[in-house]
């Protein structure tokens, strides 16, 4: 069943319409069959005892006037008073007989072997009413001066009275068709009032809890009492409903678009930054190049002058030259750095497996000149054997080793300690050291190109060496920080993204 | 042996008086003459005597039919009525005084006289032939059809102060006004 362009599911026990409908018609099918197993037996009864009465009043009348007749051997007589019966059409036959049982007048209403009188009864005849199937019979004793003079029958239909309670039936059934369509009119009344309304509100209710559609309302026509307050109150619940929908809707997209918006700006700032970082980079390189040619022919030049022109320069011009020829070379290691640098951004990775402690080893070896003359303690332990790319973590290891060796010099006894942690993913490996330290609030500039935080007076250097190892140690997708102090010395942390080989 | 015989002879007297007997009762129609029928209308006629009103016992009297007489005075003898009939045979010369109804028998050569002599005394006289109507008779019986009737001379009722119900007129085979 639908209703209102509302679909409904089967209900358990069928709606409300159905039950109004089925209660309505079961009364009314009781009250009529009641009635009818009331009223047709009573009638019945009624209608016998009333058949009765007058069948005896008839016999009697016949009886009274056919006296005389019988007296008189009147047969003609006789049969007039009988045709008198004619007027009550229920009367099919009659007859008088004289006392001795023969058949003395007789009349039909309508002659036929079926109500033709017997011509000689069995005597005496009591008097009786009888009744059997569609019949009732009189019988009537004629008595004239206290002696019997004859006797009467009458031979009665009970035709009308069954077609009375036929009539009555059929009354009955009438009335019964007009009380069911009364009754389906009416439950039609009510489902206009009371299930239409429900009908809808369920609707609805499926609606919103299967398609979470808060649009949908309950049209409140024909909606009466508390019903109407229902459908009003759950309107406006579906409105309050729709409304914090729309609101978080609106909310939701204009949360999508920030950050659609922010993701965009992030995406233009990385593609400018990388075209800056390009060009920068282009640029560091063509330059470096470039200059390595005029600082050769100085270098070349001053070197003849020396060869040539020494002695007569003086000692004060020779040692001017010499101060000329030490510039060009810091000059021509300046660039060479610079040149490192440049290439690593575009240098490609050549990960294998590298055995860690030999490059370590083969570093601190390598550092031999940096640490003549000095009391350098080395703390190792066995580092495992990693992917990553082996000349370029040689850079890094010498990088930061170095560094742990000049900013210890200070110091009289040198403690660095090379080392690796282990805290559950990959591996950290750390250089720790007690040298000069410095202040952790100047820590982000510690990883910047030429960026330094010493006096290149106080300890040498360009400031590109913690630029090219961070550079290296991004490229393996890993991570550097640092932990330090000043004058308590410095511990720098390193991990590559890749698992151990 | 004459003795036997004669025992013999009143055994089938009262075996053939109970076969008849039987054979009637069977029958239900026990053969009646024409007088028993006579003798039963005479003593219905009583019944429908309006006027005078009748104290006590009908009188019948019944002159010139013996046989008339004699069937009366037996359904006398059988009605259980208190106020049966009584019934009177008077002489060729009887005057009928004292009399419900006179029944003038055929036999009876002085009618005329006879209804002279009880005029005005409210006897319903009854005669044997339709002609005695027109000699003064107040019923008359008639033979039609081999069945008995009777026929009443209304104005002779009348002027003899009496009045018959309308039910014993209904049942006339002739009314004459």
């Amino acid at each position: 069943m639908t209703a209102a362009g509302h679909p409904v599911e089967s209900f358990r026990g069928g709606t409300i319409q159905q039950k109004l409908t089925r209660t309505s018609v079961v009364v009314i099918l009781t009250a009529l069959v009641l009635t009818t197993s009331a009223v047709v037996p009573y009638y019945l009864i009624a209608g016998r005892r009333s058949i009765a009465g007058e069948l005896n009043v008839q016999a009697q009348m016949i009886a009274l006037n056919s006296t005389s007749a019988l007296l008189f051997d009147d047969e003609r007589a006789a049969t007039e008073t009988l045709a008198a019966l004619q007027a009550d059409r229920n009367v099919l036959a009659a007859a008088i007989y004289t006392s001795r049982g023969t058949l003395f007048a007789s009349y039909e209403a309508q002659p036929s072997s079926a109500t033709a009188p017997r011509t000689t009864i069995a005597v005496p005849v009591r008097d009786a009413i009888r009744f059997s199937g569609l019949l009732a019979q009189a019988d009537q004793t004629i008595v004239a001066r206290g002696r019997t003079a004859g006797y009467v029958h009458i031979v009665y239909s009970l035709r009308a009275l069954l077609v009375d309670v036929v009539r009555f039936l059929l009354i009955t059934a009438a009335v019964l068709v007009v009380a069911v369509f009364g009754a389906l009119m009416a439950a039609r009344r009510v489902q206009r009032d009371l299930t239409v309304p429900i009908t809808q509100l369920a609707g609805a209710a499926l609606a919103v809890s299967r398609k979470t559609d808060y649009t949908v309302r309950v049209p409140p026509n024909h909606a009466i009492g508390e019903l109407g307050m229902l459908i009003d109150t759950f309107n406006a619940m579906l409105s309050q409903i729709q409304a914090r929908d729309e609101e978080l809707d609106a909310s939701a997209r204009r949360y999508q678009r920030l950050n659609e918006d922010l993701e965009r700006r992030v995406a233009e700032r990385t593609s400018e930054l990388q075209a800056i970082n390009k060009e920068l980079e282009a640029f560091t390189y063509s330059v470096s190049h470039d200059l390595r040619a005029p600082l050769r022919r100085i270098d070349g030049f001053s070197g003849m002058l020396a060869e040539k022109y020494g002695p007569e320069l003086g000692t004060d011009g020779t040692h001017f030259l010499a101060r000329i020829r030490e510039g060009t070379l810091h000059m021509g290691r300046l660039i060479d750095d610079l040149l490192n640098l440049a290439r690593l951004g575009r240098k490609e990775l050549t990960p294998r497996p590298t055995d860690l402690t030999s490059i370590v080893t083969r570093v601190i070896d390598g550092l031999g000149r940096e640490s003549e003359g000095r009391t350098i303690q080395w703390k190792r332990e066995p580092l495992p054997v990693v992917q990553c790319d082996p000349a370029l973590m040689e850079v890094v290891l010498t990088n930061l080793l170095s560094n742990a060796v000049k900013y210890t010099r200070p110091r009289a006894e040198a403690v660095i300690e090379i080392g690796v942690e282990r805290n559950g993913g990959a591996p950290t490996f750390f250089v720790k050291d007690n040298g000069v330290g410095f202040n952790m609030k100047y820590a982000d500039k510690l990883f910047g190109a030429f960026q330094r935080l010493h006096r290149a007076d106080e300890f040498e250097g360009i400031g590109i060496g913690l630029a090219t190892v961070q550079r290296i140690i991004h490229k393996h997708n890993g991570r550097i920080w640092v932990d330090a102090e000043l004058n308590r010395g410095a511990t720098f942390y390193f991990s590559i993204g890749g698992t151990p080989a | 042996m004459a003795g036997l015989r004669s025992t013999d002879a009143a055994t089938i007297i009262v075996l053939g008086v109970l076969a008849t007997r039987v054979l009637f009762a069977s029958q239900g129609t026990p053969a009646l003459s024409a007088s028993d029928v006579k003798a039963a209308y005479l003593y219905r006629f009583g019944q429908f005597i309006e006027e005078p009103p009748r104290t006590g016992a009908l009188t019948v009297c019944v002159v010139g039919d013996n046989a008339v007489a004699a069937s009366l005075e037996k359904l006398s003898r059988e009605d259980p009525a208190t106020d049966k009939t009584l019934v009177r045979r008077e002489g060729p010369n009887a005057a009928g005084g004292g009399c419900g109804i006179l029944f003038v028998g055929h036999d009876e050569a002085h009618a005329a006289a006879l209804l002279k002599s009880v005029g005005g005394s409210s006897t319903l006289v009854v005669g044997d032939n339709p002609a005695f109507l027109r000699a003064g008779g107040m019923v008359a019986f008639t033979l039609q059809d081999r069945k008995l009737h009777f026929s009443v001379n209304l104005a002779n009722v009348q002027a003899a102060r009496l009045k018959l119900s309308s039910e014993l007129l209904r049942h006339a085979a002739e009314v004459i006004q």
